[in-house]
């Protein structure tokens, strides 16, 4: 028999935190991203030659990014078992075998195996507790990859438990199999109960990777909150809709929208109705009934509730509708424009349109009359907002900025802690904001306040009241999650009344849908209302904007009128996009966030990043 | 006593007694079958998700279940067969396919004669993987007669099917030649043929051997 791959404690390379020995943490990054979806992960063996040749690297002391390598989701499954098994001792201790066996026939076997947990080293607790939960989560798509919590448990645990002694013969562990596997099949089912911050988070943690759902066949563009705050419904580009229960994150119903849905916005009570905006058409969906209540014959690209009305960002300007009649009451004319993104507070409405040289207009909500062009900043377009602390933050193509009310420039986040390439979209959750990117990663920031004399490029300074000491304003990314396999395209928060916390669920092009448990430690108050600089008197009033700048043609299509994507809207345009990124990236000299081998070599040291990702 | 029944099946044993039962049921079946009934056991190897179970299942149950199912441990089923006017009993042993029990021990090939070498036709993976379950047996005492079995030939078209150029060589030595064969666990072909003739092979060998 082979020698051992490394088992911790001794020669295992293992993370700062915790002893997860770093295959591991590398193995189930890879699979969460590209091994969930395929049928019988864990059962079909890997190819025995380049698993030998992994095993062989990583016996050498080689940490393998296997994400980087583009592996094989069922050779760095198989390598994980035969890590498992090629252990001196197994995982759950052979000379616990009799016990754990006897905990099957305990009044309480789940009380048992609890207990029996505590009794092995600290190290083997520490790997199971990442890759039980993992197991579950994978198990969670059983529908799509047939492995369900039995199949898993007959499959792994025979690499988990055995007699030692015997020259460790497979005859004997064949002939137990029924039992260890029922032993692992108690922890698997319960994997909830058992470690919960492998769902919900501990303190250490901002968010923790739960579940990725799979079901749509093309990319995931945006998210709705469905009936009761209970439902998650999440559309993608081919018009198909699946609704989710939102705690047991089944798949409840799925139909077609007949529209190549690219934004949604949710009426909360009592209306309850969903609208889904499509480069041609707007759906409104009522989400008791799953029924097209009323279908509107202009393009939605982005939509803002205020007050009784919705406000349509479209091609040529801003339609205001009424929210429970659906007639439509003005529009603000941008001739030439598209209208990609908007955010309002409660005296202007922010828009980012397809101007190649003004990328937000700030339109002021009572005389519809646009106040202010936004050129600086940023380079390239503004793909979306978020209101935090007063201050509107914007998703760019370029990077990520944020302004004050008035539009003023409060800084451009640029340092190497954010996202390489494109953000696509920024969400404001509690005493945060996260952003999506085109990196396939999701982070959430932090804004410090700290005083002190010390300067940075990192940080803003102002000059506090009394002049002595100096303000520093730090916008940095404190939390980092790669559960997505492709760029993240929407995220929405929603409560789980069961469980008590709070779950983000974010859709992506990878087709899949992710849920996260937010830790309960995680802020979220609001955080206070920062002051805008005086407005400053501009010299001029703002450039007639009918003088468009946009050379597009028909045949360019979506990308060349919107180039962001937003408005990622028919497969064919999305590729389109997708080549467009690629030329644009390569042109800025960065090569690594393309789809599909993103490096991590973007994240700051700092940086801490959801275990076991 | 119950010996007109073409087919029968043992109850399953659950799986820590697998073996004592096993050694139960063979003198059982010798008894029973009085006269000249000859007992063939065939173990079934191969890679997880081949279609092991499913092939077992076919040739004793004329069955195939759509649902994925892992096998946990070993198994077994008899079949009585008339092999060349001579009656036997098929026992036939299904074994996870997991990694972990490729080196299987001598207590569980104890008094079995042929081994079938199963394989998925559209995972050239899992035709590679034959030669090392074949291997890992080999520091075995006994003399087994080695078929192959390259099953799911109804799935057509898939980017990975192997040229049936390279699976007919069957470039193994030790392998039966004759009575390898391409088979569908899901819709039956060549199943009950392929069983037959490992039969006949093995008691032919057998006969020689003796």
């Amino acid at each position: 028999m082979s020698k051992i791959m490394s088992p911790p404690p001794a020669s295992a390379k293992v993370t700062t935190q915790t002893s997860l020995p770093r295959v591991f943490h590398q193995a189930i990054r890879l699979i969460t991203r590209s091994g969930i979806n395929e049928e019988g992960i864990f059962r079909i063996s890997g190819n025995k030659e380049t698993v030998a040749q992994l095993k062989e690297r990583i016996d050498r002391g080689e940490d393998i990014d296997f994400v980087k390598e583009q592996c094989v989701p069922f050779d760095v499954a198989a390598l994980m078992k035969m890590f498992l098994r090629e252990m001196p001792d197994p995982m759950l201790q052979g000379h616990l075998y009799d016990q754990w066996l006897a905990t099957l026939t305990s009044d309480d076997p789940l009380s048992e195996v609890k207990v029996m947990l505590k009794k092995i080293p600290i190290d083997s607790q520490k790997l199971l507790e990442t890759l039980i939960p993992f197991l579950y989560k994978i198990g969670l798509n059983s529908s799509i990859n047939k492995m369900d919590f039995g199949n898993l448990s007959k499959t792994v645990g025979p690499n988990l438990l055995w007699k030692v002694g015997a020259s460790n013969d497979p005859t004997a562990a064949l002939l137990d199999s029924n039992k260890i596997n029922d032993v692992v099949s108690i922890m698997i089912e319960n994997a909830e109960a058992i470690w919960p911050d492998q769902f919900n988070g501990d303190g250490g943690k901002w968010a923790t990777w739960n579940a990725k759902l799979y079901g749509h066949t093309k990319s995931v563009q945006a998210l709705g909150i469905g009936r009761d705050q209970e439902e998650i419904w999440s559309f993608d580009s081919k018009g198909q809709v699946i609704v989710w229960c939102a705690q047991t994150y089944k798949k409840l119903r799925q139909f077609d929208t007949q529209q190549n849905v690219v934004t949604t916005t949710y009426s909360p009570e009592p209306h309850d109705f969903i609208w889904s905006g499509a480069p041609q058409t707007i759906k409104i969906w009522n989400t008791k009934t799953y029924e097209e209540v009323k279908e509107l014959k202009i393009g939605g690209f982005c939509f803002v509730n205020i007050g009784e009305q919705v406000f349509i960002g479209t091609e040529g300007g801003i339609h205001i509708y009424n929210s429970t009649t659906y007639e439509k009451e003005g529009e603000i004319s941008l001739p030439g424009l598209l209208v990609r993104a908007m955010e309002a507070d409660e005296k202007n409405l922010w828009a980012a349109t397809t101007h190649r040289e003004v990328f937000i207009h700030i339109i002021d909500i009572q005389t519809r009359a646009v106040t202010r062009e936004i050129k600086e900043g940023h380079t390239k377009s503004v793909n979306g907002f978020t209101r935090f602390a007063g201050n509107f933050w914007t998703a760019g193509n370029d990077h990520m900025c944020v302004f004050d009310a008035n539009g003023g420039l409060v800084k451009t986040i640029t340092h190497n802690g954010g996202h390489t390439g494109a953000i696509l979209s920024v969400a404001t959750f509690g005493n945060h904001v996260w952003s999506l990117g085109w990196d396939t990663s999701i982070r959430i920031w932090e804004v410090k306040s700290i005083e002190t004399s010390l300067s940075s490029s990192l940080t803003d300074l102002k000059t506090s009241q009394n002049g002595t000491t100096m303000q520093h304003k730090m916008y940095k990314p404190v939390f980092s999650m790669d559960a997505h396999n492709d760029c993240v395209e929407s995220v929405e928060f929603i409560y789980d009344k069961e469980r008590k916390c709070w779950k983000a669920w974010t859709g992506s092009f990878d087709k899949a849908v992710c849920v996260f448990g937010i830790s309960p430690t995680y802020d979220l108050t609001e955080p206070p209302k920062e002051e805008p600089k005086p407005v400053e008197h501009r010299s001029s009033s703002p450039e007639p904007v009918t003088t468009s700048p946009i050379s597009d043609t028909a045949q360019s299509g979506y990308r060349a009128k919107a180039g962001s994507w937003r408005t990622g809207v028919s497969s064919g345009a999305r590729e389109q996009m997708r080549g467009f990124m690629t030329e644009r990236q390569t042109k800025l000299g960065s090569t690594e966030n393309l789809v599909g081998q993103q490096s991590e070599g973007n994240s700051s040291p700092e940086l801490p990043t959801q275990e076991g990702l | 006593m119950g010996c007109g029944n073409s087919q029968e099946e043992v109850p399953k044993a659950s799986a820590p007694n697998l073996l004592e039962k096993a050694d139960y049921s063979e003198s059982y079946i010798r008894n029973k079958s009085v006269i000249n009934r000859k007992l063939l056991k065939v173990i079934l190897l191969g890679d997880s998700g081949v279609g092991k179970s499913s092939l077992m299942n076919q040739y004793v149950h004329q069955q195939f279940a759509a649902e994925y199912k892992a096998t946990i441990g070993a198994d077994f089923l008899t079949k009585h067969v008339m092999i060349d006017n001579v009656p036997v009993t098929m026992q036939i042993w299904d074994t996870a396919g997991q990694e972990r029990f490729q080196s299987l021990g001598v207590a569980f090939y104890r008094g079995a004669d042929c081994c079938a070498l199963v394989f998925d036709i559209n995972s050239e993976k899992s035709f590679d993987s034959v030669t090392s379950w074949k291997e890992a047996q080999i520091q075995n005492p006994h003399d087994f007669c080695f078929v192959l079995l390259g099953n799911k030939v109804d799935i057509e078209n898939q980017r990975q099917v192997l040229k049936i150029q390279r699976v007919n060589p069957l470039m193994m030595s030790g392998v039966q030649k004759e009575s390898s064969q391409l088979v569908s666990a899901k819709n039956g072909t060549c199943v009950v043929d392929a069983f037959d003739c490992l039969a006949a092979t093995t008691l032919n060998r057998d006969d020689l051997v003796s």
